[in-house]
């Protein structure tokens, strides 16, 4: 086939860290202190992981870069651009520099009008253009794949080896994002911006008191590059489940 | 809870059917219009000088062919450049902008195939009548008041007629 030759990597992205997982296997992994920082740092880094080959990029994007905001009932009796235009104003106002932000919306539950915001700035996907263009530029041809956020599928492999839990947290390089609900469906959510990875505790039991109710079989999920690339493997991209979760709000 | 199935696009989209739809179109008037060039290239086409010549000489000649399908439709064409280009809109901002205090415009009627507009108008005076006339002359350069009927003088209704030049 035509597209036989192009391979596709994915690329952990978020203002502290940038990281790139080749075939199962992580083959860069850098620290940053910037957005800007990291955007800078990938062309090279993509460009060496690659050596010439050409790829589909899938990126990762941190919970700072792509967070989430629960959103109760939005007027129902309004039409779904207005419904959207008062989703994208709270959106704004809880993340600051979001108010062109591509938005993906989910009901909390089953045709419920409560529901989960997903946010990416435009600036975000702007800047991943321009790094494909800068990659280019190198003489490796890549396009840009698909644009998730990395705290989604640290959820969904936590909910595949506990499905039960009520509440999951996830710590990423610059964020703390938790989700919490039951039986299919989401109570609340949010992402919260983190300067210093020793307020993950803090912010978690935070979010635990907020809940109406205390949660069932509350897991964490955290992301420590601290543990090497193989252990930042299995935090960055779920590749298996991640080992020994610890329990959240202890 | 459940599994989220999140994601964003790159802003690059596949074009839907209706992008297809006006890519078809677009691409099938180039085609006309680089079929409409070749004709015109090989000579197909006559330049307007030598239509204007032909015309004139069938014109000159006392026994040439006399072509009355053609006239008429000369005739036609003329017409309707006519009504096409009556400045509708021109003589309508004109009325709307002269305000004359007493003055008040109670009818319109305007006809594009005569070329003439009929302003029905209630004047106090004929001294307001006729500065009502020269200032609506004076916006609309074009258009020569051909009569006015009416009781203008007595201070009653009139109606002025514009002829467009």
């Amino acid at each position: 086939m035509l597209w036989a030759g192009r391979s596709s990597i994915d690329v952990y992205l978020g203002t502290r860290h940038v990281a790139i997982s080749d075939q199962g296997a992580v083959v860069a992994s850098q620290e940053v202190r910037t957005m800007d920082a990291s955007i800078e740092a990938l062309p090279s880094l993509v460009a060496e992981s690659l050596r010439g080959r050409s790829a589909t990029l899938n990126f990762w994007l941190s919970g700072k870069l792509c967070p989430v905001l629960s959103i109760g009932q939005v007027g129902s009796e309004l039409s779904e651009p207005d419904r959207m235009q008062v989703v994208r104003a709270m959106v704004a106002k809880r993340h600051p520099g979001m108010s062109d932000a591509d938005i993906h919306v989910v009901a909390r539950a089953p045709g419920d009008a409560a529901m989960l915001a997903i946010s990416l700035a435009q600036s975000t996907k702007g800047a991943l253009r321009s790094m494909q263009q800068a990659v280019c530029v190198r003489g490796t041809k890549v396009c840009l794949g698909k644009i998730r956020p990395w705290w989604v599928l640290a959820l969904n492999e936590t909910l595949s080896s506990t499905p039960t839990s009520g509440f999951v947290s996830v710590r990423d390089c610059d964020s703390l994002t938790w989700v919490a609900g039951t039986d299919g469906c989401f109570s609340a959510a949010a992402s919260i911006e983190l300067d210093d990875p020793s307020g993950t505790q803090g912010a978690v039991k935070r979010a635990l008191l907020s809940l109406p109710q205390s949660p069932a079989r509350p897991r964490a999920v955290e992301f420590d590059p601290s543990r090497g690339r193989a252990g930042a493997l299995v935090a960055l991209f779920g590749c298996s489940v991640p080992d020994a979760p610890r329990e959240a709000g202890q | 809870m459940r599994p989220l199935s999140i994601e964003f696009d790159v802003g690059i989209r596949v074009m839907g059917p209706l992008g297809w739809l006006i890519c078809g179109l677009a691409g099938a008037n180039i085609l006309l219009a680089i079929a409409g060039i070749s004709l015109w290239a090989r000579g197909d086409h006559k330049p307007a000088s030598a239509d204007v010549a032909q015309q004139a000489a069938v014109s000159a000649a006392p026994d040439g062919p006399f072509d009355a399908a053609a006239m008429q439709q000369r005739e036609d064409e003329a017409r309707l450049r006519k009504v096409a280009g009556f400045p509708w809109d021109s003589a309508l901002t004109s009325l709307e902008k002269v305000q004359m205090p007493g003055v008040k415009v109670l009818s319109l009627e305007g006809s594009a195939i005569e070329g003439s507009i009929n302003v029905e108008v209630e004047a106090p005076s004929q001294q307001s009548a006729l500065a009502y006339i020269v200032q609506l002359q004076a916006l609309q350069p074009g258009w020569r008041m051909v009569q006015i009927r009416g009781e203008v003088a007595g201070g009653a209704r009139a109606t002025i007629v514009f002829h467009h030049k």
